[in-house]
């Protein structure tokens, strides 16, 4: 490929706006004036961001897809140059998928076997958490134990796969007893409150709260990071705490990042009212509006509650619909996520660039497969069991 | 430097979701490279989703040397060639079949280095955020004085000036669409 640093752009845009001769162009980029002013070429552009949508295209090709793949080995030519007895007697025994073609289908086989198992897959976050009882005993919740938990007093717990479920019987006085559910790094966890609220819990993430609402408020603590769906009771005002921050609310849908090895905890508020109480300070945010709390204890003894608009709602809930979503964020921000879901540790050396990254990817995909669609350039990346190391490019 | 990853561009490796995301990148370059040949939007569509599928299919059978952006483009360009054969119309170009994965063809290194620029200006501006990509678009294709976009947006005349200002950063380096910026934004004045 040629070497772009020779190509002079600043003086070809002067060219092209009138203000300097082409005569003063190489050859090289004299060609390349003609190729932009070539009639057509940018009309053809504008033509194709305004009028393709690639979203539609693949719906389109999604089904064709989604089709399974013809697998090789079952090309039927090839097994008609082998006795078909010996090639069955072939596959029973060794229980194997074995090609029965020439060697360069064997080799095949063999190098994509070996390639995955020197690849150390690191796989996403997934369904699990630690429930801990009002008597200290624990429970391991994953998707895969599904049904009746346990009852407490009047509470039945039901773990319904990747989600908990509080059902209060209503009958007799109501036992106040306390939970809390814990996410490890690289898991997740949604949960049913008995008043009907719905909370979704990110990785490294823990919620304290009852098993019934009983008095004239509910509330629950959080560490780490949720979204709420607060059923309404206007009777019952809803608290979300941590430390000394105080989320208030009435009925509504919001997110609260809280986790401690973050500067601030920020509250973003969807759907409803709430208000944000740090100490003496308070704030009543509106949808779209969130709220940043810095709490003293972990602000040099300050503390400071301000009020942002116009957040984009989509990066901060992003994680409870299944993605990740960016907006002009630098690497280390972005390894920061991967590595709570991923369960991965990080480390740096040398300067790592300041390449913003903008999008959405999904994030049920492996460590390597989210860094493929990531497409760091100038960025190298070695994985060694659980550690990750992000290495500067030295130009 | 842009189009490559430092891992490799084994596809056998990816899930359905990755390769779709792999597919909205760089959907829309591939159909600009693909209408330059057979100057017929929905035929240029058709040749980049066809050549998506037979990916996907066979994606444990095909081994990428090169950057996916540059291996795509070479696909897209002999199959567009073999879409002119089918129609019969008589082009300048050289009349012998290629095969899609064939290693010689008639794609010159000139060629292939502007088709893969075109790729990476397309991929930039897909990687914008969603509302700098609004405002860009609507101020670059729509056509609309910053007022306007102000308006209809609910924002204010200065962050549509500084979402114009980012993108144009986003995109410094995909110099071909700064070039196109300049003829276009002095239309808009």
């Amino acid at each position: 490929m040629q070497d772009q640093d020779q190509i002079n752009w600043e003086k070809i845009i002067d060219v092209l706006t009138d203000q300097a001769s082409i005569q003063e162009l190489t050859e090289e980029e004299k060609g390349i004036v003609e190729k932009i002013s070539e009639t057509g070429n940018d009309k053809d552009i504008l033509y194709a961001l305004q009028n393709l949508d690639e979203k539609t295209a693949w719906n389109k090709i999604k089904d064709e897809l989604e089709k399974p793949a013809v697998i090789p080995i079952s090309r039927r030519h090839t097994y008609r140059a082998w006795a078909v007895a010996a090639a069955v007697l072939l596959v029973i025994s060794t229980g194997a998928f074995l090609f029965l073609t020439g060697d360069k289908e064997i080799l095949l086989a063999e190098t994509k076997q070996s390639k995955t198992e020197k690849v150390n897959e690191i796989h996403p976050g997934s369904d699990k958490a630690i429930l801990t009882l009002a008597d200290g005993s624990t429970i391991v919740l994953d998707s895969t134990a599904k049904g009746t938990i346990t009852k407490q007093g009047q509470v039945t717990i039901i773990n319904l796969g990747g989600q908990l479920a509080y059902n209060t019987d209503n009958t007799g006085s109501k036992e106040v007893m306390y939970n809390t559910i814990t996410t490890p790094r690289g898991g997740q966890y949604q949960l049913i409150l008995a008043d009907g609220t719905k909370v979704w819990l990110n990785a490294a993430s823990s919620l304290r709260f009852p098993t019934a609402f009983v008095g004239d408020e509910r509330t629950v603590d959080i560490t780490g990071e949720g979204y709420f769906e607060v059923a309404h009771d206007a009777k019952m005002p809803f608290y979300v705490s941590k430390n000394d921050v105080q989320v208030q609310v009435l009925g509504t849908q919001f997110n609260v990042n809280a986790y401690e090895d973050e500067t601030d905890i920020k509250i973003t508020l969807l759907e409803g009212s709430v208000k944000v109480k740090l100490l003496e300070k308070s704030i009543i945010l509106k949808p779209g509006q969130q709220a940043r709390a810095f709490d003293p204890t972990f602000n040099n003894g300050v503390s400071k509650l301000q009020a942002v608009n116009n957040v984009d709602i989509e990066h901060v809930v992003a994680w409870k619909n299944g993605y990740f979503s960016f907006d002009n964020a630098n690497v280390k921000t972005i390894m920061q996520q991967l590595s709570r879901w991923y369960n991965i540790e990080v480390m740096y050396e040398g300067d790592v660039t300041d390449q913003k990254f903008s999008g959405k990817v999904y994030r049920n995909m492996n460590l390597q497969e989210m860094l493929e669609v990531l497409s760091f350039s100038r960025i190298n990346i070695k994985i060694n069991g659980k550690k990750v190391t992000v290495i500067a490019d030295e130009r | 430097m842009l189009s490559n990853n430092n891992l490799s561009n084994d596809l056998s490796g990816y899930t359905l979701t990755a390769f779709e995301s792999l597919f909205n990148t760089h959907y829309k370059g591939l159909c600009f490279i693909a209408y330059k040949i057979v100057k017929s939007w929905p035929v240029a569509q058709d040749i980049v989703q066809d050549f998506f599928i037979k990916c996907w299919q066979n994606r444990d059978s095909i081994n990428i040397q090169i950057s996916f952006a540059a291996y795509a483009a070479r696909s897209i360009h002999n199959r567009s060639l073999n879409e002119l054969q089918k129609e019969e119309v008589r082009q300048k170009h050289e009349s012998r079949m290629t095969s899609e994965f064939a290693e010689q063809d008639d794609y010159d290194p000139a060629l292939q280095q502007n088709d893969e620029r075109y790729i990476n200006l397309f991929k930039a501006i897909e990687k914008l955020p969603a509302q700098r990509k609004k405002v860009f678009l609507m101020v670059h294709i729509e056509k609309l004085k910053y007022r306007d976009v102000a308006e209809k947006l609910n924002i204010s005349p200065n962050t549509v000036k500084t979402h114009i200002k980012m993108a144009y950063s986003s995109l410094r380096e995909n110099l071909l669409i700064l070039l196109l910026l300049i003829l276009v934004f002095f239309e808009n004045l």
